[in-house]
């Protein structure tokens, strides 16, 4: 096992370039150009600027959302152009000034924020600092909160959004590729993912499924889901919605591909499996366990969100004789006076329910809360004391929506919910037979689902037994070495044995 | 194409719906029937007396459970159950009947009969406790409650304390129906009879049933956990009170002799004659902690032994005894059918074991180990 | 952008296992009982020899084609006219064998649990979703089979449960009613084990053919083996002999007087769970069913052939009601079925081995 292992990194054909080897720089301007456009495989936010210094061809070069466009004016470009002086540390007055051949070490400042000086003729060049600290108040959204971890949260401008990526991912392998959509509004898009490491194939596929978009306007992400998705009538979402950079993040470095759009915070994942859904960043933040876990409690929150109330219905108008002699007591005695058939007690419950949380959303956050006592204690009293809805429904109920709520994505849980309506109906016909059998159109429908090339159900269907342990469980870090094979990256390996240090160590 | 056949799934599952729930049994539509007694009624009648759960006000309001005890007679234990539904608001389901309880004369009917709606209706209650009662079933069912506990509940929690105590078999409708067909093999149901004293029911042994009729032995308790001991049955606990002997008995209250027994070993040791079985020794070795001997402190290990030895006697008599009960009955209880059949198949003759049984020479032998005396010498 | 629709080693184990488990192991051991007393489960054991050396033969026929299922490769051992009489009889065999599993569902759904629905309501049920199933191809069926097989240790645990009530005397002495009587029940294993004869149709989309594949079969075959004769055990440890006779399926019927903690009545979660394992085997020869029509009329899609092939096994399925109609007929079947799963593939094997005729490799 452990001999297979250190096999596999000899093996490993592919070392992440980080720009650490040295490259020299040419003394022409377009063969500067070409390398670093190289280098960030033509990533179309990178932004040249010509100049002319002392009659002097220069040429300036910079990420354009890492920059502040101020900086760049009023301490680089303006100070050139009007003292118009090739010495250029006396010239510009931006805070930090580096000068170097290196070309490798120009592309890692273009990724921190530093703007390039290319001079015809010259082999060195010049770094210098304009990176941008323009930063509306950056909050965490309240729909994805963590306990621990970073509280940062996307906002509307993409370029601000961008750049929370391009921080995070200091790499030059990051692309980010603009696509401009909707005849009316013009809407700027970004798709944006690691290059050596994301299957090509799957590239080619988003831009050709976002550049077949043909429509007026896109409002949303919504918009862009329902454009690209492969299966629109199903009932689960098949793109990860997040306004989380560290999520996002996660993903990017997975091998998927994230979707941005210029004024919402909320961002796409593609190509995602159901599991996603039930990840948190913070699982990484707590101890391995916790983190395990909880995923466990997450993947038991699906089932009951799914199933409890239509097992309930079912055994109580068709099996109850599964109950034991003493419970059914309980039961049966909660039931007695209550005129509606359990099915019939479910959809009332449920119905309050989503009522209830909808008024909630819309309300400001005092209000809010009044509603909820006020729906959650007094319609939930008053409705047993009234004998319309019994005390065990009140209970099941509960349960499932509480249930669905701890799933960390909210379409999710609302599928979920909606999904079990539906099951309702089976197991009110027909008792346990018909939520097997409801259940098992679900699984079809799950282990038939693909999203961009991938199955949706994975790693469950189709089993792989190695990723359970970062999906429905999460084994601590240094033993995930292979990222999840569902995206087909380019390279499996993720960790290269990162406590190797341990054996090492003297008693 | 794929559109229409969208529809078509769709279509035909919503024509599913639209239909009702032919199946549909709603709990709170139903009324539970907790425990039945059935009785000899005349030559080709049956009394049942079905104990169903009442349930006016629900528990959380304050209310209680209650029983309503119905008596019918009719042709079969199905035709009283459909003549209960007609006196009951509500449908009636046996499915969580907890208790069975056979008058002392239907019992030596055969039972199979009488249980077969039992094992033959899906939804019949495998699970339910059995018993069978000295008198009539009726008249202990009748009784309502005893103190504040449901006769329903307190016949089942009775006869589960005495399997608990290896002082019953555990027997359900499942067992019953088991052994009942079973040629190698009888079995015994709890015997339950009025105690005037206390004015309450009490377990008085075991009825011993040949294929599916009660013999008309019943052994009492003591008994009945020696027999179970032999059988390889030991429950939770067993406990065994012997008297034993003169030289022990040395002032008030002192003849006895109390032990708590560990574990049993049960061994059947048979012999063979031409081809037949001509004798089966059991050997049954119990270990166990003496719980009370009021007589003395024990504080060598020879007083220990000599008591051990003295028991092993006691008991050895009261075995053999137990067995010629067992012969008179002929209630193979122990399986010797069974064990034939499986080791010694040659000597098995499954149509003549009813009288080779009875002419068996059966013989057992106790031994008794020791090997605490509690928390005191 | 498609995943291939390819199974791996894994999913082809469990095709096959799922399609083998199926609708007879409810009634498997009183079948077994009536023709051999409780030697029975050592038939099981015989049974799943005699089936490997079936698995044999279909595998070297499947490797001789290894791109090319039943439905094509017929034709190149004997030729267009007989091998499409073969395929329609083959066609006719996987509905008819649907059918059955229809019926006996039906039947066994109304004698246990649901008493009143409709059988055309009960029989829609598993139509409907099993098509749904089925018209996702092949990938995701191995998918499914694969998923659901994870809730076979339920049943084994629940019957599991069971031995604390078993008596290890009901089936000694072992062999009582002699070796013939062993042998000659080995049928009534064979039949309710049937279902490793899709091999037949999903060997070209194995990703690893050969030995592996070869390995999945026998594994399957083992696995089937051994979960039939363990559940046989139980019954035949659990119910006096003479219990066995008046029981027809004593598998649900020894759970019924089980009770778990909160789970009184364990058989209905057993059937519940036994459902599913119904739905794989009707799936599957929906599949090779579907196959075939999309086969004989030239279709491109598969999709519109399941559909038919499930509405004829429905219409079907609606004629026979009782159990004794029912076990006829599974009688009928039974004897086909050695035609299907052992006598056309032996005899294409011979014939491509005489005439040397192979799938040319390029």
């Amino acid at each position: 096992m452990r001999r297979g292992k250190r096999k596999s990194i000899r093996n490993e054909p592919y070392q992440i370039p980080t720009a650490t080897e040295s490259y020299e720089a040419f003394p022409s301007l377009e063969k500067n150009k070409e390398y670093i456009l190289s280098q960030f495989h033509n990533t179309e936010d990178i932004k040249f600027r010509k100049l002319t210094i002392e009659n002097i061809t220069c040429k300036l070069a910079y990420l354009d959302p890492l920059v502040d466009e101020d900086k760049l004016q009023k301490t680089i470009m303006k100070p050139l152009m009007e003292k118009n002086t090739l010495n250029i540390e006396d010239t510009v007055t931006s805070k930090e000034y580096r000068s170097s051949v290196d070309l490798n070490e120009a592309v890692t400042g273009l990724t921190k924020g530093f703007v390039v000086l290319f001079i015809e003729g010259h082999q060195h060049f010049y770094l210098l600092e304009a990176f941008s600290a323009n930063s509306r108040a950056v909050s965490e959204p309240i729909n994805e909160q963590v306990v621990r971890g970073s509280h940062e949260g996307f906002v509307e401008n993409i370029m601000q959004n961008l750049q929370m990526l391009r921080r995070r991912i200091e790499n030059p392998n990051l692309v980010i590729r603009f696509f401009k959509v909707g005849k009316t509004t013009d809407t700027k898009l970004a798709i944006i993912y690691l290059q050596h490491l994301v299957n090509p194939e799957l590239i080619d596929e988003v831009e050709k499924r976002i550049t077949s978009i043909k429509t007026d306007s896109i409002q949303t992400p919504g918009y862009v889901e329902e454009f690209i998705e492969d299966s629109p009538f199903s009932p689960f979402p098949q793109m990860l919605s997040t306004e989380r950079p560290d999520r996002l993040t996660a993903h990017i470095i997975e091998g998927r591909i994230g979707l941005l759009m210029e004024g919402s915070p909320s961002t796409l994942v593609m190509p995602v499996t159901f599991f996603a859904f039930y990840q948190s960043p913070e699982d990484y933040n707590s101890r391995w366990y916790i983190g395990s876990i909880l995923r466990l409690i997450r993947v038991a929150s699906f089932i009951f969100a799914l199933g409890l109330p239509s097992l309930y219905i079912a055994t109580v108008s068709f099996h109850s004789e599964v109950l034991p002699a003493e419970l059914i007591l309980n039961i049966k005695s909660s039931l007695e006076n209550v005129p509606f058939p359990p099915l019939l007690e479910a959809l009332i419950m449920q119905i309050i329910l989503e009522l209830l949380r909808e008024a909630a959303i819309r309300l400001p956050g005092p209000i809010a809360q009044t509603i909820g006592i006020v729906g959650g204690l007094v319609i939930g009293t008053a409705i047993v004391e009234a004998n319309l809805v019994s005390n065990m429904m009140i209970i099941v109920v509960a349960l499932t929506a509480i249930s669905s709520f701890a799933v960390p994505s909210y379409e999710m849980s609302m599928s979920i919910r909606l999904l079990g309506f539906p099951l309702m109906l089976l197991s009110a016909s027909f008792g346990f037979i018909g939520l097997v059998f409801g259940l098992s159109i679900i699984l079809i429908h799950l282990c038939s689902l693909e999203t961009f090339g991938t199955p949706y159900f994975s790693p469950l269907a189709p089993l792989r037994l190695n990723e359970l342990k970062d999906s429905i469980v999460r084994l601590p870090r240094w033993l995930l070495g292979d990222r999840p094979t569902d995206v087909h990256p380019q390279f499996n390996k993720q960790e290269w044995r990162s406590r190797r240090w341990k054996k090492n160590e003297n008693d | 194409m794929k559109k229409t056949w969208h529809l078509s799934i769709i279509f035909s599952t919503t024509l599913l719906f639209l239909t009702s729930c032919w199946d549909q049994e709603l709990l709170k539509e139903s009324k539970l029937i907790y425990g039945a007694g059935l009785d000899y009624e005349n030559e080709n009648e049956i009394r049942t007396t079905f104990a169903v759960r009442n349930l006016g006000i629900p528990v959380s309001q304050g209310g209680v459970y209650s029983n309503r005890i119905l008596s019918v007679s009719g042709s079969s234990p199905r035709d009283t159950r459909i003549k209960v539904d007609r006196v009951l608001s509500k449908q009636v389901t046996a499915s969580k009947n907890q208790l069975i309880l056979l008058g002392k004369e239907i019992a030596r009917k055969d039972i199979d009969h009488i249980f077969d709606v039992l094992y033959r209706d899906p939804k019949g209650p495998l699970d339910a406790r059995v018993g069978v009662v000295d008198g009539r079933a009726e008249d202990m069912l009748n009784l309502d409650h005893i103190g504040d506990t449901l006769i329903t509940e307190f016949m089942s929690d009775l006869i589960k304390g005495a399997e608990n105590k290896t002082e019953a078999p555990p027997m359900t409708i499942e067992k019953t129906f088991r052994y009942s067909k079973d040629v190698g093999q009888d079995y015994a149901l709890p015997y339950i009879r009025f105690n005037e004293d206390v004015g309450a029911p009490e377990i008085n042994g075991i009825a011993l049933f040949h294929q599916s009729n009660f013999t008309g032995v019943v052994l009492p308790p003591f008994d009945a956990t020696l027999l179970l001991l032999m059988a390889d049955a030991k429950s939770k606990k067993a406990s065994i009170v012997e008297n034993i002997g003169k030289e022990h008995d040395q002032g008030f209250l002192t003849q006895t002799v109390t032990i708590n027994i560990q574990n049993a070993k049960s061994d059947i040791e048979y012999s063979f004659q031409e081809g037949n079985i001509s004798k089966a020794v059991i050997h049954l070795e119990v270990r166990g902690n003496i719980e009370e001997y009021p007589q003395n402190h024990l504080f060598k290990e020879s007083q220990v032994e000599n008591i051990a030895d003295e028991l092993s006697k006691k008991l050895t008599e009261r075995g053999n005894n137990l067995l010629t009960k067992l012969q008179e009955a002929n209630c193979d209880f122990l399986g010797i059918g069974r064990d034939l059949n499986a080791y010694h198949h040659e000597a098995w003759h499954p149509k003549q074991w009813d009288k080779e049984f009875t002419k068996l020479n059966i013989e057992a032998k106790v031994k008794v180990k020791i090997s605490e005396t509690g928390i005191i010498k | 952008m498609k995943t291939t629709s390819t199974i791996n080693n894994a999913q082809l184990f469990f095709i096959i296992f799922q399609t083998q488990v199926g609708v007879g192991v409810l009634s498997l051991p009183s079948s077994l009982y009536a023709e051999t007393g409780t030697d029975g489960w050592i038939t099981l054991l015989i049974t799943g020899g005699a089936i490997q050396f079936i698995i044999f033969i279909l595998y070297f026929l499947c490797a001789r084609f290894p791109t090319l299922t039943l439905y094509e490769f017929a034709p190149k051992i004997i030729g267009k006219y007989a091998a499409g009489s073969i395929s329609v009889l083959y066609v006719a065999f996987a509905i008819a064998t649907s059918v059955i599993v229809l019926e006996l569902f039906e039947t066994t759904i109304k004698t246990w649990i649901l008493f009143r629905t409709p059988m055309l309501v009960i029989l829609l049920l598993l139509t409907v979703s099993g098509t749904y199933l089925a018209v996702g191809k092949i990938k995701v069926m191995g998918r499914f089979y694969q998923f659901v097989s994870i809730l076979i240790l339920p049943l084994i645990v629940m019957s599991a449960y069971t031995l604390k009530d078993a008596d290890i005397r009901y089936i000694l002495p072992v062999g009582q009613n002699g070796f013939a009587s062993i042998l000659k029940a080995t049928q009534n294993g064979i039949v309710s084990m049937l279902g490793f004869e899709i091999v037949l149709f999903i060997y070209p989309y194995v990703q690893n053919k050969g030995k592996a594949a070869l390995k999945s079969l026998t594994l399957a075959n083992i696995a089937v083996t051994t979960l039939y004769t363990f559940l046989t055990f139980t019954t035949f440890v659990f119910f006096s002999p003479n219990q066995l006779e008046v029981i027809p399926e004593p598998l649900v019927y020894m759970l019924k007087g089980i009770s778990f903690v909160i789970v009184d009545r364990v058989d209905l979660i057993f059937l519940s769970i036994w459902i599913i394992s119904v739905m794989t085997s009707y799936v599957s020869y929906l599949y090779i069913a579907g196959r075939g029509i999309q086969r004989l009329t030239k279709r491109k899609k598969t999709t519109g052939s399941i559909l038919i092939a499930s509405f004829i096994a429905l219409f079907f399925s609606m004629f026979s009601h009782d159990r004794y109609t029912v076990e006829m007929l599974s009688g009928y079947h039974a004897k086909a079925s050695y035609f299907f799963a052992l006598g056309f593939p032996l005899m294409l094997l011979l014939i491509s081995l005489l005439f040397k005729k192979k799938e040319e490799s390029q």
